[in-house]
């Protein structure tokens, strides 16, 4: 019996650019199915649905991982993905299947939440706010910087939470509220953390920052010295985090159809969602996958994290962003 | 009114000397020249004199006043650039009017000067043309006549003609000396070309290693140059070398005597020192049988050549060749007699 | 003798002549065709562009256009009024450490404004160095300085970035004037001022108003910087471009931005013609002044503070930057003081391990050999493109007005955009890509060529005709005049475009966060990477591959120096 040996069949991946994985996990892959995997890196979460969307006539690739929950109509929509019924959603919990029709398949979650400052708090001794409202505050002035919503992802995140908390009708007068405390808003995350924020390497001079809930434990994992525990933690009270699923789908006209859905399964199986935390920073959705312990021990999970029906900020992203603007810039 | 001074002016190149120790006087009224040979440190003489560069050591006096700490734009020295260094993004006009500016002179008063200043260079109605349309000739006149539209107190040439070719050159030479006259401004030419050293200058002044070899007036350095490299740059042609003993110059054609030896140092006279015999003779293609007072040296017509000054011939005396000029031609090889008079030997010394 | 500047080969004007010229630019116009014309078309085409539109948007236009306008013109003027005295200093004075000044006032062209805006922030950052000796000295807990967020701030940043502009232009033809041109206006008694200003301002007028313009097409095109530096507050074409096609997806909206900023650079670029076209008066290096030194104490006191203004001014960040690297703060920072940190090499160590075998870990040493490689190949193309094009021009008329106007565009066009038509373009056959690398440059290119032909345009047309016919009469052929004749004569020139490709690719950021892929990374991508997690070893890890940026930017700049000189057969500078 001679085996027989042909080409590898090149698999296309497109996904954004925080998007990262075991090497061995992918090489596995590709022996195991013959392949070879193109990762095609596109921007941010929104970018690269775009850039998707832009050429749907001629895919650039026949899988995209990365869409989140507030774009999840937008591709829908369109309709940008096929769909496919993966064996593997049947351990994924229901809370993270928001398409029923599974043409968008959920692979990990995570939030965005108030990263503070423990030291500063500590040594001026002021208590961690609880709710939206506290920010508004006169002890909390020009504590706090956040992302403009309109370039940045966790920007818009925060910005949604808002919104749930306090309605469509409501938010604005939050958000004048914030700007008269003083809160500061700057373009993007790297700046706001590593410019702004004071636990950070920056050394700003804000000690909260609008980030991610996986953020402390980043801060241990790649402490330059080592460090017993996380210098920042998130406030996880009601409401304060959005909740964020990221989701993978198969392009419509994808010439690979097969390959993609192994890849699929590839991503919601066990090794690759274990391998998620360490390396993206977001929780697996697969219920039997296990955590490591530098998250147990740095992480806070919201109970009660905030989320908004895709379909409406669908409708009226760019209406909130334009008042939004208004609000903080006149 | 004592005019330009130079004292002790030395300056280095690269680790060499270049000028060493120049002192200088020219006074005023005159077209001074500076004849050197390529790297003598001429042009560089000159920048110094403008303040162009600054000596290592030494002086510039004007009128007796030390110029060292005055700036250049302050000196009032017209300079003309061997290339003619024209504003390119200037018309004539402008560029005549150039050094007017800031004399307070009203507009049309300035456009009165630069408008004689172009009819003396013979350029007249040129105002309004683009310089990058000019000849090299007309460009050179109209450097010439923005330096003097200024009055400078002292004209410093610097190799002006040298760009140009030589029917251009031999013209504008005459040009030249009788603008600089009519302008009546003191200059100093500086120049490699010895024919145009000894049209131009009222005063010469040889520039060699670096010190002034000779300075004087022209006829007078070309009748008495100071040693065998000087006339030999002044382009003397008859130059025979000899031993000076007990008043009689030995050569390889014989001995001379009754020579006069008063512009001979007394170092250069004494015995056994070298000298050189500069022969401003006639010579002769029949030999008389005339007894002359002095003596007859005898060669063979090497060659007979026409030029418009004169047929140029080429006689050799036993090994020694002599040129002259002859209004008719001599037949090559015949006998040819050179007549040689003490009046017409010059006897300089050859070292140096 | 003719000696006229400006007749070059007018003289020689056959048909023969005429049709090498075309023969030249095939080259050009087809690259032209297809790396822009076709993609640009492409995007604006497919991006259901509507005029009627035009009316919603117009409060937005008029805002980001003026700004863009406003910031542009400040930025450029204060480039120019900084970058003449230094380009004046760095080029025809000599001084200990001036190689080293002219070096580092390059450097900050290739760091991406992540990095630029690390290194502000580590020197005058409320918790940087400068804030740390302030609050120390003075017990004070606010912050001396505050720059971002500000418009200061943004003009601080744009001078940072464009120095080296108008430093390497103006400098080498400053420096290649015919010193004769200010020795005779001396001599007809103009002040040392007065020279400059009628008679060496006017002849460097054309580099001085081209470097003024590129300078200006790169703030009117400011993203970075503006994002980062400026806050949400300002906001230029670019950046709304960039919002509009990628967060808020309304394409016809960017598209129309897009248009709007490429008629702002058409008619920029068109004033430019209209203001100058004037040859300047080079000499070879035989007759240039050398460079000298400073003449009289008032002399070397005016130079002196200037090199040292330049010196704090750019070693200040980026020496800061470098610290960055090697400094490791301590486990209980946080705190307002330096506790537990010190010197460490641990950020460099980190950057060759591959911490949690991450498929997309960038090992340096591939990152910066990527980098090196796609900067080289662009610096050959462009330069090589740009003197085609500057060779087959038409020396004077219609054609190379309009011709050298379009050359700007480019640098007008929103890399957002053209990125986008490129994928659009490259997707399918004919001009299918796959992905290869070989992009890269070739985008680059696109925007090192525009400055490539200003920089060699008014050096090649001043080359004094006689020098090539003298040649011509001693029987040389075309090729070798230009080998013997022009290239000895532009070297320095030629030397400076191709450092400007050369730098111009390994900073590029904007098409080739677009255009790469995570097999060719490269160093700004690199950087990126480690900046994207929290952490103080990932922030340590992006400062240390800063650094390596840094030097491997310095070593090019240097190698390209000295091998000038061997490739001409003349002495280095």
């Amino acid at each position: 019996m001679t085996a027989e040996v042909h080409a590898p069949t090149l698999l296309r991946v497109m996904t954004h650019d925080s998007f990262a994985i075991s090497a061995d996990l992918v090489k596995q892959f590709e022996t195991e199915h013959q392949a070879k995997i193109e990762f095609i890196k596109a921007g941010d979460a929104g970018a690269a649905l775009n850039k998707a969307l832009f050429t749907a006539d001629n895919p650039l690739a026949d899988v995209l991982f990365g869409v989140d929950n507030t774009f999840l109509t937008r591709a829908l929509e369109h309709p940008l993905f096929e769909p496919y019924d993966s064996p593997a959603l049947a351990n994924i919990p229901p809370q993270f299947r928001l398409d029923s029709g599974n043409s968008a398949l959920p692979v990990d979650y995570g939030d965005v939440c108030i990263n503070y400052d423990k030291s500063y708090f500590q040594q001026v001794g002021l208590p961690i706010p609880t709710r939206f409202s506290d920010l508004t505050k006169a002890e909390y002035a020009g504590l706090l910087v956040v992302e403009n919503p309109a370039s940045s992802s966790p920007g818009m995140a925060f910005l949604l939470s808002t919104i749930a908390a306090y309605g469509p009708e409501g938010y604005l007068d939050f958000w004048q509220a914030l700007r008269d405390n003083g809160v500061v808003v700057v373009n993007d995350w790297e700046t706001a953390y590593y410019t702004n924020f004071s636990a950070s390497s920056g050394r700003g001079p804000q000690a909260m920052v609008v980030s991610y809930g996986t953020s402390p434990a980043a801060e241990v994992i790649y402490a330059s010295q080592p460090v017993t525990e996380s210098p920042t933690a998130s406030v996880v009270s009601e409401n304060m985090c959005f909740r964020q699923v990221e989701f993978i789908g198969i392009l419509r006209g994808t010439q690979e159809r097969q390959l993609a859905e192994q890849f699929v399964d590839f991503m919601l199986s066990q090794p690759v969602q274990e391998d998620i935390p360490l390396q993206m920073f977001m929780f697996p959705v697969l219920s039997t996958a296990s955590i490591p312990d530098v998250f147990v021990q740095n992480v806070q999970i919201p109970e009660q994290p905030a989320s908004i029906d895709s379909e409406l900020v669908e409708r009226n992203r760019e209406k909130w962003l334009q008042d939004w603007t208004e609000v903080m810039l006149k | 009114m004592s005019g330009l001074s130079l004292r002790g002016i030395t300056k280095e190149y690269e680790g060499k000397p270049l000028l060493r120790g120049i002192t200088l006087d020219v006074p005023p009224g005159e077209i001074a020249c500076l004849l050197g040979p390529s790297g003598s440190g001429k042009s560089t003489l000159l920048r110094i004199i403008a303040g162009l560069e600054k000596p290592d050591a030494g002086q510039v006096l004007w009128d007796e006043q030390d110029l060292s700490g005055t700036p250049v734009h302050r000196r009032q020295f017209g300079f003309v650039f061997q290339d003619y260094a024209l504003f390119p993004h200037l018309n004539v006009g402008r560029n005549v009017a150039f050094g007017l500016h800031a004399s307070g002179l009203s507009a049309d008063e300035i456009h009165a000067r630069v408008s004689d200043s172009l009819k003396a260079v013979n350029l007249p109605g040129y105002e309004n043309r683009a310089v990058q349309e000019l000849s090299g000739g007309e460009q050179q006149r109209v450097a010439l006549a923005r330096t003097l539209v200024t009055h400078p107190r002292l004209l410093l040439l610097d190799e002006p003609l040298a760009a140009l070719d030589r029917d251009l050159r031999s013209q504008l030479q005459e040009e030249l000396r009788a603008m600089l006259h009519a302008a009546e401004a003191p200059a100093l030419y500086v120049t490699h070309d010895q024919e145009e050293a000894f049209y131009l200058a009222d005063r010469l002044y040889l520039l060699d290693q670096g010190a002034i070899q000779q300075g004087g007036e022209p006829g007078q350095l070309y009748l008495h140059p100071v040693d065998g490299k000087t006339a030999g740059f002044f382009g003397i042609k008859n130059q025979l070398t000899g031993v000076l003993s007990n008043g009689v110059v030995n050569t390889s054609l014989g001995c001379f005597s009754g020579l006069d030896y008063s512009h001979l140092t007394p170092n250069q006279r004494t015995n056994g020192s070298k000298v050189i015999l500069l022969l401003r003779c006639a010579v002769n293609s029949a030999a008389t049988r005339k007894a002359d007072p002095g003596g007859i040296v005898r060669g063979i017509v090497a060659d007979c050549r026409f030029f418009p000054a004169g047929f140029q011939v080429i006689v050799n005396c036993s090994g020694e060749v002599f040129t002259f000029f002859l209004p008719d031609p001599v037949a090559i090889g015949s006998e040819a007699c050179l007549l040689v008079q003490p009046a017409d030997i010059t006897v300089i010394t050859a070292e140096g | 003798m003719a000696a006229g500047l400006d007749r070059g080969y007018a003289e020689v004007r056959s048909g023969k002549s005429r049709n090498w010229r075309w023969l030249l630019l095939c080259l050009p116009i087809l690259y032209g065709l297809i790396f822009y014309v076709w993609p640009l078309f492409q995007v604006i085409r497919s991006s259901g562009f509507e005029i009627g539109q035009l009316a919603a948007a117009t409060k937005t236009i008029n805002r980001t256009v003026s700004f863009s306008l406003w910031q542009a013109t400040l930025s450029t003027i204060l480039t120019l009024a900084l970058g003449l005295p230094a380009a004046y200093v760095l080029y025809c004075f000599r001084f200990p450490t001036r190689s080293t000044l002219r070096l580092l006032t390059a450097i900050p062209f290739i760091l991406p404004t992540v990095v630029v805006a690390a290194a502000f922030n580590a020197l005058v950052g409320s918790g940087g160095w400068l804030n740390q000796v302030w609050q120390a000295l003075t017990g004070n807990e606010k912050p001396l300085l505050t720059l971002t967020g500000s418009l200061a701030g943004i003009l601080l940043a744009h001078i940072f970035y464009n120095l080296t502009i108008v430093i390497r232009m103006a400098g080498p033809a400053w420096s290649s004037l015919n010193p004769r041109l200010e020795a005779a206006a001396q001599t007809l008694g103009a002040s040392p001022w007065q020279v400059f200003h009628s008679v060496t301002l006017p002849l460097l007028r054309p580099v001085i108003v081209s470097a003024a313009l590129l300078v200006f097409l790169f703030d009117f095109t400011s993203f970075g910087v503006i994002l980062l530096v400026g806050g949400i507050r300002f906001s230029t074409l670019e950046v709304e471009i960039y919002r509009q096609t990628l967060s808020f997806y309304n394409l016809p909206l960017a598209s129309l931005l897009a248009l709007i900023q490429l008629a702002c650079t058409l008619a920029f670029a068109a004033l430019y013609q209209y203001f100058s076209s004037r040859p300047l008066p080079l000499v070879p290096a035989s007759e240039r002044k050398a460079a000298r030194k400073p003449d009289g104490w008032q002399q070397l006191l005016r130079i002196s503070l200037l090199i040292l203004f330049l010196w704090i001014f750019f070693a200040g960040p980026l020496i800061s930057l470098t610290a960055s690297a090697f400094w490791s703060i301590g486990a209980d920072r946080g705190e307002r003081s330096l506790v537990n940190a010190g010197w460490t090499l641990a950020h460099f160590s980190g950057l060759v391990k591959n911490r949690n075998s991450d498929l997309f870990y960038v090992p340096p040493l591939t990152a910066l050999m990527n980098s090196l490689k796609f900067a080289v190949l662009t610096a050959f193309a462009s330069v090589g493109l740009g003197m085609l094009l500057v060779y087959g021009l038409p020396w004077r008329g219609k054609l190379r007005s309009v011709a050298v106007i379009l050359l700007m565009l480019p640098l007008g066009t929103s890399a957002v955009t053209l990125g986008l038509g490129y994928i659009l373009t490259f997707n399918k056959p004919p001009l299918a890509w796959g992905g290869g690398p070989w992009i890269l440059p070739l985008a680059h290119t696109l925007v090192a060529l525009p400055f490539v032909v200003r920089t060699l345009m008014p050096a090649v047309s001043s080359i004094p005709s006689f020098y090539r016919q003298s040649a011509a009469v001693l029987g040389a052929g075309s090729w070798r005049i230009f080998w013997t004749v022009d290239l000895p004569l532009i070297r320095r020139v030629l030397v400076s475009a191709f450092i400007f490709a050369f730098t111009i690719s390994l900073g590029e950021f904007g098409a080739t966060s677009l255009l790469y892929r995570p097999q060719y990374p490269t160093l700004p991508v690199a950087i990126f990477r480690y900046l994207s997690l929290p952490g103080a070893a990932n922030y340590g890890q992006a400062m240390a591959m800063s650094v390596v940026m840094m030097l491997a930017c310095a070593a090019g700049i240097l190698i390209i120096e000295k091998s000038s000189g061997f490739l001409t057969g003349e002495g280095g500078e």
